[in-house]
This record gives structure tokens, sequence and C-alpha cells, in this order.
């Protein structure tokens, strides 16, 4: 794979999954109220 | 929105932001789409579980009965045509040789055309070092892929014992008949549950499953190696999929990527279906929201999460195995031919090639039934929601009116040559978009762009950038309007200009009864839809005068 497609395909995994995992740390420990009952 | 009105449907949502007697008939749009995508999708659905049994119990057709073997592919991807590969197809090894050389026989060009559906002018245009590739190709699809597609027409009865099409009625064989009737009361039973009992249950088991299945299938995809060829591994199918192509040819004119409409159109579709956008059903789940609850957070999580699943795992499963056993060249026809050809036709033949084969092809086809219950599950709650709360039933009787009139409408997706691609074409391609422009100009210019933020802001965690409130309210409206006008220009205007839309149709599904029979069941669909709301708001009226 050429330079370009590396940049473009590690770019865009590791921003979904940042993205992904941030998203639900805040929801299970973040002051999100969407786990309380 | 739906939460801070209080309601389950996009029909109620917007005569609370738009106080107009046409809000509830824009709003019937938010009801119709889901319930038609339902119609569809479930048996859709059907066939993905059907698929996962008939991997289990081995009654898909084998490569092994073609004579071609993993060293066949080996010596196709060295530019080696061997006699194997040769044998029951109707060119010979002068033919090929001929080919080789510059040269396109008779029976080659009617090769290629049937195969590819390649003009005498494209071979002849092809350049010597795409020659082989596309003749290899070719050899992949007809020897290959064709039978599994075949076996895909049989299982919705297209076509007859002998692969000769069956005509306008399918006849449907009643393994596919069952499955989808087990689809389709397991969804009456998830929806009979309710939305804690059924609906979270069904995601909190099932959205696990199918994270786990999609890792091992993952897994077993990148340690592939390179069993047929050098140049053909995971990372191969990964450079197809990644690697930027900056210029397309559009009408023998190369065009910038970005500046090409069908780039953009391609894209919106992909994100409207995946996300569930323009459809209703994510209004529907959004309304069992709490006022207080963060709207940023849950939608930012609920995209991230498909899109981990769809632009790291989906992209790393289907399209690298492909590529490592057939090449790119043939899995760039193969997934132009579309998704059902890349899923039920281009996917079993590659299990096969690998080891515990069986096992994952099984996995294959479950993780997609995860995906697709999931969804019809989802699809199937705004209407047995505006059932509950427009005309006041409990939800068995919610759920038993949704069921009668789902159930009948399927069968013509079952029995009628085109109609699935119809509804899929108006509901599923044409719906979603125009629904997305209506809701965003309610939202924005006739709520309040103002009001709109702050309600998005009430209870928010993370602080969204005002950059996509301009973004709502200024950019985003001509985009889907520019996609919109587009999308009727290439899709309607054009044929009409060439007159191909009165043989093929708008829809592509030529225009036979039964494609004019599916047209006018979903006209009668969005009246009786309409008149039902209507009765529901005059109700609601008296209701409040009395």
């Amino acid at each position: 794979m050429s330079l370009q497609g590396w940049i473009f395909m590690l770019s865009a995994w590791t921003f979904v999954l940042a993205l992904f995992l941030y998203c639900f740390y805040r929801i299970l420990f973040g002051d999100s109220t969407q786990l309380q009952k | 929105m739906a939460a801070r009105a209080g309601t389950a449907l996009p029909l109620a949502c917007f005569t609370w932001m738009w106080c107009h007697r046409l809000s509830k008939y824009l709003g019937v749009l938010g009801l119709f789409l889901p319930t038609v995508i339902l119609i569809y999708y479930s048996y859709l659905a059907s066939w993905t579980l059907g698929y996962s049994i008939y991997m289990v119990t081995d009654q898909l057709p084998k490569v092994s009965d073609t004579g071609i073997t993993k060293e066949d592919l080996s010596a196709l991807a060295r530019g080696e045509v061997s006699d194997n590969v040769l044998a029951n197809l109707p060119i010979t090894r002068v033919d090929v040789e001929a080919f080789q050389q510059g040269t396109t026989t008779s029976k080659m060009a009617e090769f290629l055309k049937k195969a590819l559906n390649l003009s005498d002018e494209k071979i002849a245009q092809l350049p010597p070092e795409k020659r082989l590739k596309t003749l290899e190709a070719a050899i992949v699809k007809e020897k290959i892929v064709t039978p599994f597609d075949n076996a895909r027409k049989a299982y919705i009865g297209a076509v007859d014992a002998q692969g000769n099409p069956v005509g306008d009625v399918y006849r449907v064989p009643m393994f596919a008949y069952l499955v989808f009737l087990g689809v389709f009361l397991f969804t009456l039973y998830v929806l009979w549950r309710g939305v804690s009992g059924g609906i979270e249950v069904l995601s909190k088991v099932g959205m696990p499953i199918l994270f786990i299945l999609a890792v091992v299938l993952m897994v077993r995809v990148f340690t592939l190696g390179h069993p047929v060829s050098e140049a053909q591994g995971p990372l191969s199918g990964l450079a197809f999929l990644w690697e930027p192509k900056w210029y397309v040819e559009r009408d023998g004119q190369q065009r910038f990527v970005l500046f090409d409409p069908q780039t953009w159109l391609a894209g919106v579709g992909q994100l409207f279906f995946s996300l569930s956008l323009g459809m209703g059903a994510i209004q529907c789940y959004a309304s069992y929201l709490r006022k207080d609850d963060d709207v940023v957070l849950t939608g930012l999580s609920t995209s991230a999460a498909n899109e981990t699943a769809e632009v790291v795992m989906g992209s790393s499963i289907a399209i690298p195995a492909a590529v490592t056993f057939f090449g790119v060249t043939a899995t760039q026809i193969i997934s132009a031919q579309g998704t059902f050809y890349l899923g039920f036709a281009s996917m079993p033949p590659v299990f096969e090639f690998m080891p515990l084969g069986q096992i994952l092809g099984m996995l294959w086809f479950f993780l997609l039934f995860i995906a697709a219950i999931t969804s019809v599950v989802a699809l199937a709650q705004p209407f047995v929601a505006f059932l509950e709360d427009e005309y006041g039933f409990s939800r068995s009787r919610a759920v038993a009116v949704l069921a009668a009139l789902w159930l009948p409408s399927t069968h013509l997706c079952i029995l009628l040559s085109g109609s699935l691609d119809v509804m899929d074409f108006w509901a599923g391609t044409f719906g979603p978009p125009l629904f997305a422009f209506i809701e965003i100009i309610l939202m924005m210019w006739i709520f309040g762009g103002e009001k709109m933020w702050a309600e998005i802001k009430h209870g928010a965690q993370i602080n969204p950038p005002t950059f996509f409130y301009y973004c709502a309210k200024y950019i985003a409206p001509p985009i889907l309007a520019f996609m919109l006008g587009f999308w009727v220009w290439l899709n309607i205007l054009v044929p009409l200009i060439n007159g191909t839309i009165f043989q093929q149709g708008v829809e592509g599904q030529g225009t036979g009864w039964t494609v004019w029979l599916t047209r006018i069941y979903l006209i009668l669909l969005f009246i009786a839809m309409c008149v039902m709301v209507r009765i529901a708001f005059k109700r609601k009226r008296q209701e409040v005068a009395s």
C-alpha cells in the first residue's frame, strides 16, 4: 500500500476508534445521566 | 427534538415545531419510509440467516465442482490459464493466447461482453498490462462467482432447478419462506416485549456478539497471508479500499473526484442508510431519552460505534478476503455489481478456500443477520409507537396491526420480480435524503436555529462547536438540495431525455406489471397513512375540545 493509502486508512481508523472510546468513556465514567435510572 | 417534544414520532415532532396543517403530512414520511423499508429489508435479513444455515449445512455450490483449485488461481494470478480453468468456458487456449498477444477473437469478445459487459470499443482500448487482468477477472466471475449468484437466485425462487428464469412470479422455496417467517415472528416477539424488555435486550445481546464476530473474522482475514499469489494479500485489499483515486472517468473525460456529484451521491446514500438517517427510526429511539439526557453524547456515541463497525471492521473483512483469493481487478468488478453480489455470491467461494471456511462463512452471515435484525426492529418501532401514541392501542394490539400490514406486504417482495428493488429505490434511496432535507429546513429555519441549538446543548456534557450550527443552518440544506436535484437529474431526467425510461423504468426494473403493482401499492400505502394521521389528529383535537 502506498504512503497515501496508509495515511488515509490510519487517520480514519484512529479518528473513529478514538471517538468511540472517548464517547463510551464519557458515558461510563463521566457525569452523564444516561446510565442513571 | 423527539425527546423534548415528548413524542415517539417525527410527525408529532413536526407539528410541535411547525404549527401548520401541512406539517403532519410531511411527517407521514417518517412513518411511511421506515415501514416500507421494514417490508423489504426484513426479507433481506432472512436471506442472511438462511445463508448462515446453508453454510453450516453445506448446501451451497462448491468451487471444487467446477474443477478449480487454489493452484489454478495461483497460476491465473501469474498470468497462466490452466486447462481446468478453461474447461466448460466458451473460449479456448487459442483465444487466450491470441488475446495475450493483442488480438481479440470473436469468441473472446463475446465472452468478455457477457462476463464483464464490455463493449468492443472498450476491449480494443485495453492497454497490454490490463488485458490479462481483465481476462482473469472475467474468468473468476464466470467460473467461480456466477454459480453462487445463480444459487442466490435459486434461493429466492427467481430461477428453476435448471437455472432458467421463472418469469414475473417467483417460486420461493419452502426453506427461504420458513426462514422469513421465523425472522418475522422473532421480530414481532421482540416488539411485543416492548422497548426495554425486547429492543434493549436484543441490542445488549446482539451488539457485543456482532463486534466479537467481526473481530474474529478480521483476525482470520489478516492472518490469511498470501495463499494464491505474493502480489495478492489482505493488505492489497486494504490498498484497494484506502488508496485515494483522485480522478474518475465520466463520459470519457477525467474528472477530479471531489468535483464529481456521483461520488458525493454514493457517499450520501451510504451515510444515510448506515446511520438510519432520514428514516424516522432514530427519531423514534431518541424519543425514549429523558428531557435532560445528553443528546450530543448519545448521537456522537451512536455514530462512533457505527463507524467503528463499518469503517474499521467492515472494510477489513469482505474486500481484503476477496482480493486475497481473486485479485484486485476481479474484486473491483464483483463489488461494482452491488452489495448482494459481493456478500452472497463472492464470499461463499472465498470461505471455501479458507481452512474452517464453513464455520467462518456461517459466522459471517450470522454477523450480517444480527446487523440486519437490529435494524428491522428499529424500522418496525415507529409504526407501533404511532398506533400506541396516536390511537391509544395497547402494545400487543399495535404489534398485531403492524403484523397484519407487514406480512402480506412482504409477499410482494417474496413473489414479484423487481418489487423489492422498486421499494428500495423509492424508500431506501430517494426517501431518506428528501426526509432529511425537510427535517433540517423545519428545524433550522422554521422552528429556529437558535432554539434548536439551545435544545441540543441542553444537558450536554460535550459542548458542540458553533461550527456545526452554521453547518446545519447554511451548509447542509443547499448540499442536500443539490444532491436531491442531481439524483433526480441522473435517475429520472437523463433516462427521460435518452428515452431509456420507457424500457427500463425509473427504477431500472422494467415497466412490467409487477413494477406497476408495487408502485400502486406504495402510493396506496402512503395515502392510507395520510388518512390514518388525519383521523388521529382529528380525534386528538376533539379530545382537547371536550
